[in-house]
C-alpha cells in the first residue's frame, strides 16, 4: 500500500484516531474469512462483497491503523457518498 | 379586438404588470405581406413565412396594438415546450425499432436506485423482484427510481402509449440502494451491483454517482467493472458537474461500462452533462441520450420533478439520460443476444451519431438506437484489463455470456 492516496489515508487516520470513518478494504482470498478478525480489532462488518473481495467496514481511525498492517489487506479507501444524477 | 385574441393571452394581459412582456404568437391576414411595424420600437423575435406571422415579447398595451392592427388575424400566448419522452425516444429512432418487434422482450434490466412504484400501470406484470440493500421494501420514496425504471423500460400504458420507455417489454429488477434523498454510499451500490449479478440479469442501470475526477480505481468502479466481465452491459451516468472537465465521477469512470451523457432536443450536449477526461486521461462520456425535460413515470405521491399527472413528472439530467441508454442495449441484445458487453459498447459508439462536440463532452455522439439495432458489427473489442492491485491473483475474463455469472462469481475466491 504505497501509493499516495492510500499514505494520505493512513495519515488522516492516525491524525484522527477516534474518529469514526467508513472504509472499503480490499484483500487477497474470500472476504468471509476474515471477518471475524475485523471485528476482533473493533471494526462493524457492514458488507462482504464476493465478487470485488471487499469489504465494507466501520471503525475509529486506530481500528483501521490496526487492519493495515494485516498482511492480507491489499488496500484500503474510503466510501464515499453517492448521490442521484438529477 | 377580443375576437382575435384567444383566452390565455386576455389571461396573462391581466395577470401581469403594465410593464412586463407577455409572449405571443401573431398570424397576418391571408393575402397580406407587411413589414409595417406595428408598434413602435418593437421588434418580432422571428418571422415565419410559411406560417404567416410572428412571434412577440410585447407589453399588454402593445399587445393591444397589435390586436387592433387589421393586418392581424389572431394573437396566441407562445407556451413553453418540453422534451416528452416520446419526442426523446423518436429522437434516438426508438419507435421503429419498436415497428421492428424490438422491444426488449426476455431482457432482464436491474435498476440499482430508490426503488419503484410497483403499483404503477406502466410496469404491471413486468416486475421480476426487488430488493432494499438497507433493509425493509424496495418502494420508491423519493420518486427518482420509478422515473428511471419508466424511461427505459415503462410500457406508457397510463398515457396510451405515450410515454414509453425505450424498452417496454424488458423484465425489471429493482434494487433500493438509495434513500428517500436520493443519496446513498458506495458500498450500498455495490451491493446492488453483486445483487443484480447474483440474479443474472443482462444489464445494469446506474444513474447515480460520485463526484469527479476519478481514474476508475475505486471500489464502485471496479465492481461495475468485474460485473461486466460477468457478461453483464453495465450503463452509468456522466453526472451533472459539467462543463468542467474531468467532471465524470465514480462509477462513470469505469472503464467497462458505458457511461453515458445527456444531450437536448436539438442535439447539443446539455450543459450539465459531466466531462472527461478521467484522471487517467481515457475520454468519458461513451455515448449521449436525451437528458432535458424528459417526463415518465411518477411514483405516487412524489413531488419530485414538474408533476404531469398523476402518473408522469418531468425531470432533467444524466439520471434521464442513463435508462435510456439501458434501454437500447434491451433491444440491441433482444435482437442479438451473443453480443459481449465490450462489444454492444462499441456497436453503440460506432453508431452515435455526432453533434459536432468534443469527445469530451459527447463521446462518440447521440446515440441512434434503429442503427445500432440493425448494425451486424462483430467488433473485435475486449474488456479493458483493471489496473490489478498489488499481491492479488489475475482475474480469468469469463466466457461473456449472460449464464456465465456464477462461474465468474465462484472463480473470484482463492481459499487459503
Amino acid at each position: 500500500m504505497n501509493d499516495k492516496g492510500q499514505a494520505a489515508l493512513l495519515k488522516r487516520l492516525k491524525n484522527n484516531p477516534d474518529r469514526l470513518v467508513d472504509l472499503i478494504v480490499t484483500v487477497d482470498g474470500d472476504p468471509h474469512e476474515y471477518e471475524s478478525r475485523c471485528r476482533a480489532l473493533a471494526l462493524d462488518v457492514k458488507r462482504t462483497f464476493a465478487l470485488t473481495r471487499k469489504l465494507a467496514l466501520r471503525g475509529t481511525g486506530r481500528s483501521f491503523l490496526a487492519l493495515s498492517n494485516e498482511s492480507w489487506v491489499s488496500k484500503l479507501e474510503e466510501d464515499t457518498p453517492v448521490r442521484t444524477m438529477d | 379586438m377580443r375576437g382575435k385574441l384567444t383566452r390565455s393571452v386576455v389571461r396573462a394581459m391581466n395577470a401581469v404588470d403594465n410593464q412586463d412582456k407577455i409572449p405571443i404568437i401573431v398570424k397576418y391576414r391571408e393575402g397580406l405581406v407587411t413589414t409595417r411595424a406595428f408598434v413602435d420600437g418593437a421588434r418580432p423575435k422571428y418571422h415565419y413565412g410559411f406560417f404567416r406571422g410572428a412571434a412577440w415579447d410585447a407589453r399588454p398595451r402593445e399587445v393591444a396594438t397589435l390586436a387592433a392592427a387589421p393586418e392581424i388575424e389572431r394573437i396566441w400566448l407562445d407556451l413553453p415546450v418540453h422534451t416528452c419522452l416520446d419526442s426523446a425516444t423518436a429522437r434516438v429512432n426508438a419507435p421503429q425499432a419498436w415497428n421492428l418487434n424490438y422491444t426488449g422482450q426476455g431482457i432482464r434490466i436491474a435498476i440499482i436506485d430508490t426503488g419503484i412504484d410497483a403499483s404503477h400501470p406502466d410496469f404491471q406484470g413486468r416486475i421480476a423482484t426487488g430488493v432494499n440493500l438497507r433493509g425493509g421494501s424496495y418502494l420508491d420514496d423519493c420518486g427518482h427510481g420509478t422515473h428511471v425504471a419508466g424511461a427505459a423500460a415503462g410500457s406508457g400504458a397510463a398515457s396510451g402509449d405515450r410515454y414509453r420507455g425505450v424498452a417496454p417489454a424488458a423484465t425489471l429488477y429493482i434494487a433500493k440502494a438509495l434513500d428517500a434523498d436520493g443519496s446513498g454510499m458506495m458500498s450500498d451500490v455495490m451491493a446492488g451491483v453483486e445483487w443484480a449479478v447474483s440474479q443474472r440479469v443482462h444489464i445494469i442501470g446506474l444513474s447515480l454517482g460520485s463526484d469527479g475526477p476519478g481514474d476508475g480505481t475505486d471500489a464502485l468502479s471496479e465492481t461495475c467493472d468485474m460485473a461486466a466481465r460477468a457478461g453483464i452491459v453495465v450503463c452509468t451516468a456522466a453526472g451533472n458537474s459539467g462543463p468542467r472537465r474531468s467532471s465524470v465521477g465514480a462509477p462513470g469512470v469505469a472503464r467497462n461500462v458505458i457511461t453515458v451523457g445527456a444531450s437536448s432536443d436539438d442535439d447539443t450536449v446539455l450543459d450539465f452533462s459531466g466531462r472527461g477526461p478521467t484522471q487517467d486521461g481515457r475520454s468519458k462520456p461513451d455515448v449521449c441520450f436525451p437528458g432535458d425535460n424528459i417526463i415518465s413515470c411518477r411514483a405516487r405521491g412524489a413531488s419530485v420533478g414538474r408533476v404531469i399527472d398523476d402518473y408522469y413528472t418531468e425531470m432533467s439530467g444524466t439520471s434521464m439520460a442513463t435508462p435510456q441508454a439501458v434501454g437500447a442495449v434491451a433491444l440491441i441484445l433482444q435482437r442479438r443476444p451473443e453480443l459481449k458487453p465490450a462489444q454492444v459498447k462499441e456497436i453503440l459508439k460506432q453508431t452515435a451519431v455526432s453533434m459536432g462536440a468534443d469527445i469530451n463532452a459527447q463521446g462518440m455522439g447521440r446515440a441512434d438506437v434503429l442503427r445500432a439495432i440493425q448494425s451486424n458489427m462483430s467488433p473485435a473489442v475486449s474488456l479493458d484489463p483493471s489496473p490489478l492491485q498489488p499481491g492479488t491473483a489475475p482475474v480469468q475474463s469469463p466466457a461473456a455470456t449472460h449464464d456465465g455469472c456464477s462461474r465468474v462469481a465462484a472463480s473470484m475466491f482463492k481459499r487459503k
